[in-house]
């Protein structure tokens, strides 16, 4: 288990990884067009060591930012098109048999797709349940185990998902234990017209560029050591547990929204990613402490597909983010427990 | 420099706590005190009017302000925002990014610097609705002190209001005085009484009241009624008296000296008795008078005199009872009576007795036959007259009374069966008539049944009794 350094991290130490991330960003910024947020959130979600799944329209660059993500971080990068008739072994690898040069007989373990840095999965939702679950012990632990053997997975290791949120014929929509075991559900959109404007006119058969720096292996794992020593203070951990338990409709803080809407809430596991996303974000600003702010920046992303709605919501069309907005609003981050009547004026 | 910047960091977190602080300490502290001025008050309330205390002693209910207000001070101790809470709000208005949250948790070292400078927010506080509480408290409590002693004391005393029922027995009392049937004494008494009753008399008990003024309202109605029963014996003693002298007054002869001296003896002996009861009567006779009746001989003019001054007797009793009845004493029969009772015929009387002059004891009775007070009370000892001769039928007739129209039907319908030529005797052994149309009648001998043949079986029954007559009737032995 590790332990928070009391010693928060020197601005020396803290600026390379500013400028190794701010790099990055930038990159990413320069191959894929007018989705600077969204890289963002996805390299946060890098940087927090998490899953990521992404959900939009076919076309919105999705695989485009996957792979470039892939050559910027020079990771090892994989691609798996999620079809109904894939099976666990086509993912995980599988046993040959193999007749080696003394003429004997053995089977050899032939890795499968999985066993890369950056497994992109795509169309997620189109294959079964059985080969979907395949992925549970690799996202979660970070192994595989296939024939009675465990073998572990390249670090770092990250999936990122895709899924269609259109097609929803033949598809196996993802069960919420596997769902909570990505750290982000991002919403790809299609970018404004001006940027269309501007990937049409630079670029033939819309290809991005390749980036011109990628990370060498070596300054990634500082960005990760790093991560370890962003601090996150005590009363932000504090807001971070009552956001989590504010998401279920029997605590007696939830907001209105909750209370109405919410058939089940987040489970802790959204409370640790949130926390480990926080960190990311703040160590992109260049902060060596979290803030409320970065809480806030990442908790519509941790937390929208983990909130199971009812009925109810589907009738009067609320969707998980409006639940989220109003659960961040409703909560006082500080926690004064002020009587009603006395009021802070907002600072200006 | 950096513990310059740390110390400003505390104080401006200590000042915006302590800011919080002092908002809420007045926020408790006037809704304290607004629960404290109104038990206060309600105490004082409920103090005057149970107690006679001074209201300056009343005043040491301020000392429960000092608790109220150390009350508020510890409720607003306690609720008061802790130094981690406020640090997170001035992390999150100044957009520290953590770091203030982060000094007290870690060693900054250089970051300390990177701390921006602090925004507080303003503590503004909603206080109306509790300052308008705590004003409502003060005006209750100012007007708990402020109420007037008597209507905290009448709160207590309430008296009860008989100013009505007092007044109408006053009265009464000063009518019988006057009619000197109460004397002063005894209507002094039943003044003091009837002033004791009205001071003493409060809502608490107001059965005891009541009841008192009842019982002496009792009292007063049965001197009335005495003294009315005594004045009408007087009436008719009066008249009685007047009566015998009128029809003496104007005999002119037709009366013998012996029947006119038992009359005048009797006459004497009647006033004589009536001056002994009714001392007005004596004072009104004069003295030639009273002398005339104690000798026995009155002339006409005398015996006019005296029929004037009986009926001026009279006259003043009859005066009375009205008062009386006026002042709802007596019943307005009783005056009524009176009246009747006053109403003489001497002329009646003087034929009766130049009728039995010969006969002194008729004589004697005609004198003391008593006016025409009707036969409704009648004088005690009046002479019972029996008629001998019994009644005559002559013209008297049996009352007519139309019988109902089903007898009459049945009547009509009936047919002679037969003529027994015994008596009808009762079998008390035989049962009831059983089956068909005697079924529930009763047994044998005289009872008749009555049941409603229906019109289709009229024809039958009929044809029945028709064969019934072609045989000679039957006799009670069976013979024919």
């Amino acid at each position: 288990m590790t332990k928070q350094n009391s010693a928060l991290l020197e601005p020396e130490e803290l600026a390379p990884a500013v400028e190794l991330v701010s790099r990055t960003l930038a990159e990413l910024d320069a191959v894929l067009l007018g989705q600077s947020d969204l890289h963002r959130l996805v390299l946060a979600g890098i940087l927090s060591r998490g899953h990521i799944l992404l959900e939009g329209l076919p076309g919105v660059g999705k695989t485009a930012l996957i792979k470039a993500l892939g050559k910027l971080l020079h990771l090892a990068f994989n691609r798996v098109q999620f079809t109904p008739d894939l099976m666990p072994g086509d993912i995980l690898g599988t046993a040959i048999l193999e007749q080696g040069d003394d003429g004997r007989r053995a089977m050899r373990f032939e890795p499968g797709p999985i066993f890369t840095n950056i497994l992109l999965a795509d169309e997620i939702n189109r294959a079964s349940p059985k080969t979907q679950s395949a992925l549970l012990e690799a996202m979660q632990e970070r192994r595989v185990t296939t024939l009675g053997q465990t073998r572990p997975l390249p670090e770092p290791f990250f999936v990122l998902a895709s899924q269609n949120p259109i097609e929803l014929e033949g598809t196996y929509p993802l069960p919420e234990a596997q769902l909570d075991r990505f750290l982000f559900k991002l919403r790809v959109n299609a970018v404004a017209v001006d940027v269309l404007e501007q990937i049409i006119a630079t670029r033939r058969r819309g290809e991005p560029p390749e980036p011109a720096w990628s990370m060498t292996a070596e300054q990634l794992a500082s960005l990760f050591a790093v991560m370890d020593r962003v601090y996150l203070p005590r009363a932000v951990s504090r807001y971070i547990a009552h956001l989590v338990s504010a998401t279920h409709p029997e605590t007696p803080g939830a907001c209105d929204a909750v209370r109405d809407y919410v058939a089940y809430g987040t489970s802790p596991r959204a409370a640790i990613a949130m926390a480990e996303a926080a960190r990311a974000v703040a160590l992109i600003d260049g902060r060596p402490t979290v803030g409320f702010e970065d809480v806030k920046a990442v908790a519509p992303a941790v937390l929208n597909h983990r909130l199971i709605l009812n009925y109810k919501a589907r009738f009067d069309k609320v969707d998980e983010l409006t639940v989220i907005n109003q659960a961040l609003a409703s909560l006082d981050a500080a926690a004064l427990d002020l009587p009603r009547d006395v009021r802070l004026d907002a600072v200006g | 420099m950096a513990h310059h910047h740390d110390d400003a960091c505390e104080r401006t977190v200590r000042s915006f706590v302590s800011r919080v602080g002092w908002v809420l300490f007045l926020r408790w502290g006037l809704l304290l005190t607004a629960g404290w001025c109104f038990l206060w008050g309600t105490a004082v309330l409920a103090l005057r009017v149970v107690t006679d205390l001074p209201w300056p002693v009343l005043l040491w209910g301020a000392a429960g302000l000092a608790p109220a207000v150390a009350g508020a001070g510890f409720w607003a101790w306690r609720c008061r925002p802790t130094q981690a809470a406020a640090r997170a709000l001035l992390d999150r208005t100044s957009r520290a990014g953590g770091l203030l949250m982060a000094q007290e948790e870690a060693d900054l070292r250089r970051w300390r610097q990177r701390i921006p400078p602090l925004r507080a927010p303003a503590v503004r506080w909603q206080g109306q609705r509790q300052v308008a509480l705590t004003l409502l408290a003060a005006l209750f409590l100012l007007g708990s002190f402020l109420v007037p002693a008597d209507f905290a004391h009448q709160a207590q005393s309430r008296p009860l209001n008989i100013d009505g029922p007092t007044q109408q027995l006053a009265e009464q009392i000063n009518l019988l005085e006057e009619e000197r049937i109460l004397d002063d004494q005894q209507a002094q008494d039943l003044r003091q009484d009837l002033e004791r009753l009205a001071q003493q008399a409060t809502a608490e008990d107001p059965v005891k009241t009541w009841e008192a003024l009842d019982h002496l309202a009792d009292k007063l109605q049965n001197t009335a009624s005495q003294t009315a029963e005594r004045t009408l014996r007087q009436t008719e003693q009066a008249t009685q008296s007047q009566t015998l002298a009128e029809a003496l007054a104007g005999e002119n002869g037709l009366l013998g000296e012996e029947a006119l001296t038992t009359a005048m003896a009797e006459l004497a002996a009647q006033v004589q008795q009536a001056m002994a009861e009714n001392e007005a009567l004596s004072e009104s006779l004069g003295e030639g008078l009273r002398e005339a009746l104690q000798a026995g001989e009155l002339s006409p003019q005398q015996l006019a005199a005296l029929a004037q001054a009986m009926a001026g007797q009279k006259l003043a009793m009859e005066q009375m009872m009205a008062r009386l009845a006026d002042a709802r004493l007596i019943d307005e029969q009783l005056l009524a009576m009176c009246k009747q009772l006053g109403q003489s015929d001497s002329e009646e009387l003087r034929k009766l007795l130049a009728e039995c002059q010969g006969d002194k004891e008729a004589l004697l009775a005609l004198c003391r036959r008593p006016g025409r007070g009707g036969v409704s009370r009648g004088r005690g000892d009046a002479e019972m007259i029996w008629k001998t001769q019994a009644s005559s039928e002559e013209g008297v007739s049996f009352k007519e009374q139309v019988l109902p129209a089903a007898s009459l039907e049945a009547l009509r319908e009936s047919r002679m069966v037969g003529v027994s030529q015994g008596t009808p005797q009762v079998d008390e052994a035989a049962g009831p008539s059983a089956g068909g149309a005697l079924q529930g009648a009763a047994a044998s001998g005289g009872s008749a049944v009555s049941h409603r043949v229906l019109p289709r079986h009229r024809a039958t029954v009929q044809r029945y009794f028709d064969r019934q007559q072609d045989k000679p009737p039957m006799t009670t032995d069976g013979r024919e």
